[in-house]
């Protein structure tokens, strides 16, 4: 032992748990604290399901699919996992450009532990985000009507989509020059957004467009939530759900650590 | 004393500014920076989603019970790129305000109004581009109008005047917002109920009966409804919008007003 190593404590390498919970946990404080986050993610879906069951509510339910409130419910969840994701990637280029990740770079972590610390954040996020819709939800019908261990399900949900769709969002805002091409983004997420079992019954689109409405990544999770809470088939819309999880992430995953790379070493 | 005297013949008399060339000049300035930042390209493609995604989901269910949707939906389309339009000038507003453009714009010789001006000059501009690609889907998808030539420039201008009186307020408020970006995340949702729970996309009919009065009276509706008698030739009594519009335009004079005002003073 030498006098240095009596003084001055070991700089110890931070396991990974340690270190997702402890990014997990910053991200979230910072994001509560940003209006812009916490409108994208709970007001703004709140509203928009209050409205889309104003405007849509009667005329759904009578096209013979189902009371319209679990369908719009399992939208409006996504919905919110979406346009948050899109909020926090903005401040995740303020961080690159403001050098905040940079700094962070040097910390005795694991790479990959960024990623996780944030997809992880992502879920939590939409996590808190769901429970306050479902909360709004059941004041307009919306219950849970296949039991506790499906409640849970169904909330669970909407945070696999979450992780999903974080990866290219994340992917793309790390290399992304300004915030234009994540607003872009947005633009995407809209045909998501009115394309989809929940908006209209499937049958409504016209017939070529069919096999796409009801296989893009939003249609499974919400066939998945009105499975769990008003009943139906589970276990095919649930599987979709993960299996459109996992691709994502193995596409976009390498590049969202890559482009975190480089963002934080600013090249 | 000398000194200062003897450069002030030498230089050329500091003249000012036109208001038209200086307004010209400023609005150039917006117009070029739209079109390299790409919000010109996303002025006309946002009518052309909106009218896709609300079109493609709802026109069968809409034309069981006869009517075409085309022609029903597209005054709302028109009237939610004109908010749009606005929210976009809040933070145009905004980061001009955070860059200190204003301070140093205020040190020319130009006319106090020139700026706000030029911002609405583009804010005219935007519209014109959106009512091109409003038009282009709404066209091919079966829109017409059926009106007189009176009542098709009735339509178009009730447009831009619609777009240009919102921006006025918006413009104001994102000057002297703190945080212009917050602003026009929050305007979101006033935006979403205005649109949603209009008679925009559907009949008064289809909405609950306590919610009815408040969707056939609200502005949005009333715009809405003298649009779509504008582009079919029917008949409307006109006295609701033109006061709805001319007091939006007076209500959005006054916060420009006030805020160039309190800007001068400062």
């Amino acid at each position: 032992m030498t006098a240095v190593d009596q003084t001055w404590q070991a700089r110890r390498t931070v396991g990974p748990l340690v270190q997702t919970v402890v990014h997990t946990a910053t991200l979230l404080r910072s994001w509560s604290r940003d209006p812009g986050i916490v409108v994208q993610s709970v007001a703004f879906p709140a509203f928009m399901l209050l409205m889309f069951q104003l405007v849509f509510g009667k005329s759904v339910t009578a096209l013979g699919s189902g009371e319209s409130v679990y369908g719009n419910t399992g939208l409006v969840a996504l919905v919110g996992a979406l346009y948050g994701t899109i909020a926090t990637a903005m401040t995740l280029i303020a961080e690159r450009d403001s050098g905040l990740l940079s700094r962070m770079w040097t910390l005795p972590v694991s790479r990959w532990g960024f990623i996780a610390g944030r997809l992880t954040a992502e879920a939590v996020r939409t996590g808190l985000a769901t429970i306050i819709l479902f909360a709004v939800a059941a004041t307009m019908g919306f219950r849970f009507e296949q039991g506790v261990a499906s409640a849970f399900g169904a909330w669970i949900v909407p945070m696999i989509f979450a992780v999903g769709v974080a990866a290219p969002v994340i992917a793309l805002a790390t290399v992304a020059s300004g915030i234009q091409s994540v607003q872009l983004l947005g633009g995407v997420f809209l045909f998501l957004l009115f394309f989809n079992s929940g908006f209209a019954p499937v049958s409504e689109y016209p017939g070529w467009l069919q096999p796409v409405v009801r296989n893009q990544p939003m249609s499974p999770a919400i066939d998945a939530i009105r499975g769990l809470t008003e009943g139906g088939a589970v276990a095919g819309p649930l599987v979709a759900t993960i299996v459109w999880t996992i691709g994502l992430l193995a596409v976009f995953g390498p590049l969202a650590v890559r482009g975190y790379r480089r963002a934080s070493q600013g090249s | 004393m000398t000194a200062t005297l003897v450069a002030a013949q030498t230089q050329t008399p500091r003249r000012s500014v036109g208001l038209v060339s200086a307004t010209a000049t400023l609005a150039g300035q917006k117009i070029s920076a739209a079109v390299r930042g790409g919000d010109a390209v996303f002025a006309m493609l946002s009518p052309i989603v909106f009218f896709l995604c609300f079109y493609v989901p709802l026109h069968r269910r809409f034309e069981v019970a006869g009517g075409d949707y085309a022609q029903f939906l597209m005054p709302i389309i028109f009237l939610q790129t004109g908010i749009f339009t606005a929210i976009t000038a809040t933070e145009v507003a905004g980061a001009d305000a955070r860059a200190g453009v204003r301070e140093r714009l205020m040190s020319l010789p130009i006319p106090r109004i020139a700026p706000i001006l030029g911002r609405m000059v583009w804010i005219v501009a935007r519209m014109c581009l959106a009512i091109c690609g409003g038009l282009i889907v709404g066209f091919s998808l079966g829109f017409r109008f059926h009106g007189s030539a009176g009542e098709t420039i009735g339509f178009l201008l009730l447009v831009v005047v619609f777009g240009l009186a919102l921006s006025l307020l918006t413009d104001a408020a994102g000057t002297v917002a703190a945080s212009s970006l917050a602003v026009a995340s929050l305007l979101m949702i006033p935006q979403l109920i205005l649109i949603m729970a209009s008679t925009g996309l559907v009949p008064a009919a289809s909405f609950p009966g306590w919610i009815q009065p408040f969707v056939r009276n609200q502005p949005l509706s009333v715009f809405a409804d003298a649009l779509r008698a504008l582009s079919t030739g029917a008949d409307l009594d006109p006295t609701a919008v033109i006061c709805w519009a001319v007091g939006l335009l007076v209500a959005g004079g006054i916060a420009a007003i006030a805020v160039a005002r309190k800007q001068a003073t400062r």
